[in-house]
């Protein structure tokens, strides 16, 4: 409980500091709850929304007065979060949180494809309570839609694959006098996952087509924290990089040339490319990771 | 995303009822009684005349799809009419008639999946004999059909929320229109099958429900259904075949209670009158912010892709190498090929994971495929990995997770291997109890995708006992998470209870268990969430109200 109003300020601070949106170009010292990025396509809205945060963001987000006087809560951690909407369909990837409290007691919460997965019992390695969770790929279809391409209607396969592992380490370190001893806390989720759009109609003559790349996210950035209980204010840092929503979908329509019995290509174009976002919080084995972030 | 199943509950039309069923064939009018014939009275096997000439190979495979389907271009229109009544102690309880129309039309292909919109209105409606000339008009349903030909999933078209009288009524007629099926909403039957033609022009098809094997109070069991399609166009033209005139069932039964017997009758008829063209033309609309596209579909789908198995077997031994973005195209261009029925696959995967820890990319992925598809032969291999002697926890668990997080259809096996997982001693500090409770989840998770409605009762059943059972505050927790996974409202009154906990911690996993939950019955806890003094509570409450919107927007 001590620990709460230290983390709750500690949090406000760095965030208060961090409200502006970060250049994909600078190296910015810290980021804000959760980066987004956000396309038209189809006429349906794609996008990524990834969420790195030291601690629940509802403490900042709702008022005390709208509820009467202020709780507190003996929640207090790290959430991490990654959903996504294809073509204007909301998918919740990822959702995760580890509570300091929490973590000793083996209770961390982990939902992957909006589905609770399993509990991940903390383990004491190295001197850390340490939770780690390697998760099954994931695929998630999205419903069926069609679109026009040339004169005919493409019935869309599409939907996301994800693969992602998390690790969350709490660390004592014990000083005396007590006020003097702090916690390090961690968490590191690393998450990939990628769209997939194919489609393909055939129509007596014509036939029609529509793929599509998508690299809806890339991350392995992780939040730490070191908390004092007393002597110093906390602190908080992020490592890594976050790299989203590079794609390309195109799509192509056939006729059938009966002259020369074969297809031939009567239309081609792109219907959406964006080159994406990447933010890097510091070089990540000697090399900036967002190098290698392209469609 | 809502989806309803098939013969899950049937409210509005179950009950204890029972029916004498007439009907006015061929006509639009509900029919005065001279025109009536109570179906009683016109036994089913009086249309009997010779048995079909090749009726030894299994029946449904000779009903080709273009005769218990339409086609794109097409739009079968029936009149339909359902009686109920239900007697208790001899004496009448309910009596009620309606009918109306219902419009069967393709919606849409994926994969080898396909679509199938059904719309209906009624507009005749008698209650204990007084007669009622309303037309009302139902939220139209999809029915989404295998390759096998079977019920994937039902699912509301309508992006408003049906009442539970609507969702009920549309259910029971696409349960009568699903005839092929083995079960009813009393659970599987014993059926017996017996093809006839009826003359050169009309096969029939009867069903008749010997006994429901789970449900021996049942008695004086009649239930019988017969399904009839005619011939049409010229033999050998493009436009000629079957098409379904007439579907009808009776099911009359008792069951005997300390007090009398209910004795209850249903019966149903449903009768072609028309065939529409529908156009084939674009009609693309942006409702909110996505496009939605109806009317128009390509003919022919894409084949499934096809895996060279020879590169697949060296090239998956290394997919922890490759970068991530590759390995997830990788892993989707398998999913799709095994459920496309490239069953090799599965054994290749099988192989990859002999020797790798749980937590490599390797096992990872493989497990992710094995369970994301919904081919049964992966399902299968997914139970037989678990049950391997030497699997240990971490392992167990993985496979777990994959089961409740994939698309797959679960394997009926798990049913037995979850039971036996969650009834094992707990103890907190043994990795068994992770597994335990692993087990939980994905019994929560095999109930949401479990379609066979006697199995997913069973499912259900078993987490019903274990909330009967659980005491303590952690297991509650465990048991929320698992309520929110299955999406059934079943259980609502567990979470109710649980929602006016004095811990928001509970407070907070009760509002997180409605997530998949019907718009209605999430919505009576999400709202007083929204005003909860707690701020996890209210955290909770906007994590819901999330799915919600995306079971509105699906």
């Amino acid at each position: 409980m001590l620990l709460l109003p230290l983390l709750v300020w500690g949090v406000s601070s760095q965030f208060a500091s961090a409200g502006e949106a970060t250049s994909p170009d600078s190296l910015p010292e810290s980021i804000p709850a959760s980066l987004s990025e956000s396309h038209a396509v189809f006429g349906g809205r794609t996008s990524v929304s990834y969420g790195l945060a030291p601690v629940d963001p509802t403490f900042e987000s709702l008022p005390p007065t709208a509820v009467g006087p202020q709780q507190t809560t003996d929640w207090v951690g790290f959430s991490g979060m990654l959903s996504t909407m294809l073509f204007g369909k909301d998918r919740s990837i990822l959702e995760t949180r580890a509570g300091m409290t929490d973590l000793l007691e083996g209770e961390s919460d982990l939902y992957w494809g909006g589905f609770r997965v399993f509990s991940s019992k903390p383990a004491f390695i190295d001197g850390s309570y340490q939770i780690s969770a390697g998760l099954p790929s994931l695929s998630m279809r999205i419903p069926l839609f069609g679109v026009p391409v040339g004169p005919v209607t493409v019935r869309i396969d599409a939907g996301i694959a994800a693969e992602a592992a998390v690790t969350a380490k709490l660390t004592p370190l014990i000083a005396v006098p007590i006020q003097f001893t702090s916690v390090r806390a961690e968490m590191n989720p690393h998450v990939d996952a990628i769209g997939f759009v194919e489609g393909y109609a055939k129509w007596i003559a014509v036939r029609a087509g529509v793929g599509g790349s998508l690299n809806l996210v890339s991350a392995n950035a992780s939040v730490s924290g070191v908390l004092s209980f007393g002597a110093k204010a906390a602190t908080f840092a992020y490592q890594g990089f976050i790299g989203m929503l590079a794609a390309k979908i195109y799509g192509f329509a056939d006729y059938f040339n009966p002259f020369g019995w074969k297809w031939k290509r009567a239309w081609q174009g792109n219907f959406a490319e964006w080159p994406g976002k990447c933010y890097s919080f510091g070089p990540v084995g000697g090399s900036d990771p967002c190098a290698s972030f392209k469609p | 995303m809502k989806t309803f199943r098939v013969f899950s509950t049937f409210a509005f039309f179950t009950g204890f009822l029972t029916v004498s069923f007439s009907s006015s064939i061929g006509t639009e009018t509900f029919g005065s009684a001279a025109e009536r014939s109570p179906a009683s009275t016109q036994p089913l096997a009086e249309s009997v005349r010779a048995p079909f000439a090749n009726a030894k190979s299994p029946l449904v495979t000779q009903v080709p799809r273009s005769s218990l389907w339409p086609s794109p271009s097409e739009r079968w229109l029936f009149r339909f009419e359902r009686i109920i009544s239900a007697e208790y102690q001899s004496k009448s309880w309910l009596a009620m008639k309606l009918g109306g129309r219902v419009a069967l039309e393709s919606a849409g292909t994926h994969g080898e999946n396909h679509f199938y919109q059904m719309t209906a209105e009624t507009d005749r409606l008698e209650m204990e004999g007084t007669p009622k000339n309303e037309r009302r008009s139902f939220p139209p349903i999809r029915l989404e059909i295998d390759r096998a030909g079977k019920l994937r999933e039902m699912r509301w078209l309508s992006s408003k929320a049906p009442t539970s009288e609507d969702s009920d009524f549309m259910k029971d007629l696409a349960s009568q229109w699903l005839f092929f099926e083995p079960t009813s909403r009393l659970g599987v039957a014993e059926v017996e099958w017996t093809e006839n033609a009826v003359d050169s022009e009309m096969r029939s098809i009867s069903k008749r429900m010997k006994r429901y094997r789970d449900r021996p109070e049942i008695s004086k069991l009649d239930s019988t259904h017969e399904w009839i399609a005619r011939s049409h166009g010229n033999p050998g033209s493009s436009e000629s075949g079957y098409r379904v005139e007439r579907i009808e069932g009776v099911e009359n039964f008792s069951i005997p209670s300390a007090n009398g017997s209910f004795d209850q009758k249903t019966s149903y008829r449903w009768l072609w009158t028309g065939t529409e063209k529908v156009a084939v033309l674009a009609q693309a609309e942006i409702v909110g912010d996505a496009l939605t596209v109806s009317g128009v579909e390509g003919a022919e789908a894409k084949p499934a892709p096809r895996v060279d198995l020879a590169v697949f077997a060296k090239e998956w031994a290394s997919i922890g190498k490759l970068a991530p973005a590759d390995r997830l195209r990788y892993f989707q261009l398998v999913k799709r090929a095994m459920d496309g029925g490239q069953n090799e696959i599965v054994s290749v995967l099988v192989k990859a994971l002999s020797g790798k820890l749980a937590g490599s990319m390797e096992w990872r992925t493989s497990i992710g495929a094995l369970a994301a598809s919904d081919n049964p032969l992966a399902a299968s291999a997914l139970v037989a990995l678990y049950q391997e002697e030497r699997r240990g926890s971490a392992e167990k668990i993985s496979i777990l997770a994959g089961l409740t997080s994939g698309e797959g259809q679960p394997a009926p096996e798990w049913k037995k291997i979850l039971e036996a997982e969650i009834s094992a001693p707990v103890d907190s500090a043994s990795p068994n109890d992770s597994v335990r409770e692993a087990s939980l989840f994905a019994l929560g998770s095999t109930i949401r995708k479990e379609l066979e409605p006697a199995r997913r009762q069973a499912l259900e059943d078993l987490l019903w006992k274990e909330i009967k059972e659980t005491k303590t505050e952690v297991g509650a927790l465990s048991l929320l998470e698992a309520i929110g996974n299955s999406g059934s409202a079943e259980y609502l009154p567990f979470v109710k209870e649980q929602f006016f906990s004095a811990d928001a911690k509970v407070r907070a996993k009760a509002v997180s268990a409605v997530r998949f939950f019907t718009n209605d019955v999430a919505r009576s806890i999400i709202e007083p969430a929204r005003r909860d003094p707690s701020p996890i509570v209210r955290k909770a409450a906007e994590w819901s109200g999330r799915f919600q919107s995306n079971l509105a927007a699906n």
